[in-house]
């Protein structure tokens, strides 16, 4: 029966009578030099035949083989096209699955129709192209494996690519061996599968480009670039969220400016080191950012937490920096106002998801969307909450425990003494600051009991104004050539209000530009 | 008649395996043949290259035995060298004879 397999092997790649005589000299010596030295041979005798087959007429195997990855690359285009159609089944928990599976039937294809294009040369065309595929395969797994690219889906999506190999060779297979029934049944499989690969990998849609760069030893930076031309915008994120909070804006942004967006160390897309948490030290990983991407005189824009970011360009570098803009990211750290912060506490907070909403990327949207207003763009949410491989959502992102303890401490130690130096460059602060309680009523206040809320927010009104108030005067001190400005909205005021900051910056840019 | 073929050291070698074994020259027997008189183990797949290179140059031609019983019946793939098989390596062996006329390798001289 192995004999029989071996003779079938080596018929693949040539005559049946060589192959008959092959398997028997091999089968002959076996009971003398035992299975090791059989199997050994069975395979070095496969790679000799398919040498010789290649080196026969290599034009023409080079032509067949391109002909091949020319047919599957269209199999595969194919199939990210019907994804497209269908977005909203892209999260489906059968997802990944789906994907293998399409690869994989567009490979038995592939292997069915190079035999049957050329039946002498076609396995041999086959057995080519798997082993180039196989080898750039390897190529790029080491150098994603040296670039920290090597995560759980790049894993998942390059075992895939590795294992099609065996579809490709088996559908050749098939057809050089005439199995009529198999080859149906591979076709269907071809026909079949691209529907399930209605659900794709999702794919993020802003047109940048994504780069690392290196800001110390070890340490890259995810940088993205959505080109443009005209004054420079420098995008720094707030706390647990990465330069994909920009996805939406950013390109609106890219019509009048050049606009670079950067994830911080810690978060994810890019490394995640042991130390470096300090504010001087994040300050300066954006100026080698800055060194690196050739950004000249950039206006700084920060959400929330990268005001600590911005103040240290503020002070130390203000010769390379044009101006800042917070976002509803400049506080007085220190100030602790205790009846605003009691009169918050009394409020429910969010609700959070059930199971149901973790199904899918598309069921969590759909949930915060109704219970706290639309999540902004999607790569902000794929990177503030954590997928499964299998399309579901496990739950929010945490920064790795050393991340978390290396950052909290310098948080800490920061803001119990806050004393950041005077920025002396121009600034523009803008607040999220509520106009009318109604603003401060959240969707989710409405399941509870109605007039004991309202009651608490009208409570609550007065005082975050003045919190507002508190910090713009504090700013007004710190910032000698600082403007303040007001939004209604929440403090993610680049999703809920963008349209009022893309104004509030241009604004500012063209104050910069009158004065120069 | 084309120009005449010139033979590789491991051809010449095949080729008087083959010749040695006259009608039981297949595979396993050659490289046998090889191993027991020249010292040189072979491994199938590279014997089966040169087999293949040989047959296309004329210098042997093979058969398929009758099914043998203890191959799982399986037949053997006969080689035999051919005339101009024969007129190769005999040149060859005159090439070589030539050049070692008056050098005295063999004995020892120059060992």
């Amino acid at each position: 029966m192995r004999d029989h397999a071996v003779e079938k092997l080596f018929s693949l790649f040539a005559s049946s009578e060589r192959a008959e005589a092959l398997a028997g000299d091999l089968a002959e010596e076996r009971e003398q030099r035992g299975w090791i030295w059989f199997w050994v041979h069975v395979v070095r005798i496969a790679f000799a035949l398919w040498r010789n087959a290649a080196i026969e007429a290599p034009l023409r195997i080079l032509a067949l083989a391109t002909a091949g990855c020319a047919i599957f690359s269209a199999s595969a285009f194919g199939g990210l096209a019907a994804v497209f159609l269908f977005p909203m089944v892209i999260d489906s928990p059968a997802s990944w699955i789906a994907l293998s599976l399409f690869w994989w039937s567009g490979a038995l294809w592939t292997g069915a129709s190079l035999v049957a294009i050329a039946p002498r040369r076609g396995m041999v065309a086959c057995a080519t192209l798997a082993a180039t595929a196989q080898a750039l395969l390897i190529g790029v797994g080491v150098m994603a494996l040296r670039r920290d690219l090597f995560d759980g889906d790049f894993v998942l999506f390059h075992t895939t690519g590795l294992l099609a190999a065996a579809p490709l060779l088996a559908g050749g297979a098939i057809a050089r061996r005439r199995m009529i029934t198999w080859g149906l049944a591979c076709v269907l499989l071809a026909i079949a599968t691209p529907a399930a690969a209605q659900q794709g990998e999702w794919h993020d849609p802003s047109p940048h480009k994504a780069t690392l760069v290196t800001v110390e030893d070890g340490v890259r930076l995810e940088v993205l670039d959505w080109g443009g031309s005209g004054p420079t915008l420098l995008l720094l994120a707030g706390l647990s969220d990465t330069a994909h909070v920009f996805d939406d804006v950013a390109p609106v942004l890219a019509k009048r400016y050049r606009v670079v967006g950067v994830t911080r160390r810690g978060h994810p897309g890019s490394s995640a080191p042991a130390t470096g948490y300090g504010f001087a030290r994040l300050a300066e990983d954006v100026v080698r950012v800055m060194d690196a991407a050739g950004l000249k005189n950039p206006i700084v824009v920060g959400h929330s937490f990268a005001g600590e970011e911005m103040h240290v360009l503020g002070a130390r570098y203000s010769t390379r920096i044009a101006g800042l803009v917070y976002v509803d990211a400049a506080f007085d750290r220190a100030d602790r106002f205790v009846e605003h912060e009691a009169a918050a506490k009394a409020l429910p907070g969010p609700p959070s998801p059930k199971p149901a909403d973790l199904a899918s990327f598309t069921a969590l949207r759909a949930f915060l969307t109704s219970t706290q207003g639309p999540p902004g763009p999607e790569g902000r949410l794929r990177a503030r909450y954590v997928g499964n491989t299998d399309g579901s959502v496990r739950g929010r992102w945490t920064p790795e425990p050393h991340v978390l303890k290396a950052f909290s401490s310098e948080i800490q130690a920061a803001y119990k003494t806050y004393k950041p130096e005077p920025i002396r460059v121009p600034a523009l602060a803008i607040y999220a600051a509520p106009k009318s309680a109604d603003e401060l009523m959240r969707p989710w206040y409405k399941t509870d009991d109605p007039v004991e809320i309202r009651e608490r927010v009208e409570r609550l009104f007065p005082l975050e104004r003045e919190n507002v108030a508190r910090h713009a005067k504090w700013f007004a001190a710190f910032a000698e050539r600082g403007r303040v400005a007001e939004l209604s909205g929440g403090h993610d005021l680049f999703v809920t209000n963008s349209r009022d900051v893309l104004e509030q910056i241009d604004a500012f840019v063209s104050s910069l530009q009158e004065k120069p | 008649m084309s120009a005449p073929v010139n033979l590789g050291e491991f051809e010449q070698l095949i080729l008087l395996a083959i010749l040695r074994r006259r009608d039981d020259a297949y595979g396993v027997t050659i490289r046998a043949e090889l191993a027991d008189r020249a010292g040189r183990t072979v491994a199938p797949g590279a014997l089966y290259t040169a087999l293949e290179r040989l047959e296309t140059k004329g210098l042997i031609i093979s058969r398929m035995s009758e099914p043998t019983p203890q191959r799982g019946g399986r037949a053997k793939r006969l080689v035999t060298v051919t005339a101009a098989g024969v007129k190769a390596l005999t040149r060859s062996v005159r090439a070589y004879e030539r050049l070692l006329d008056g050098l005295n390798l063999v004995r020892g001289a120059h060992a």
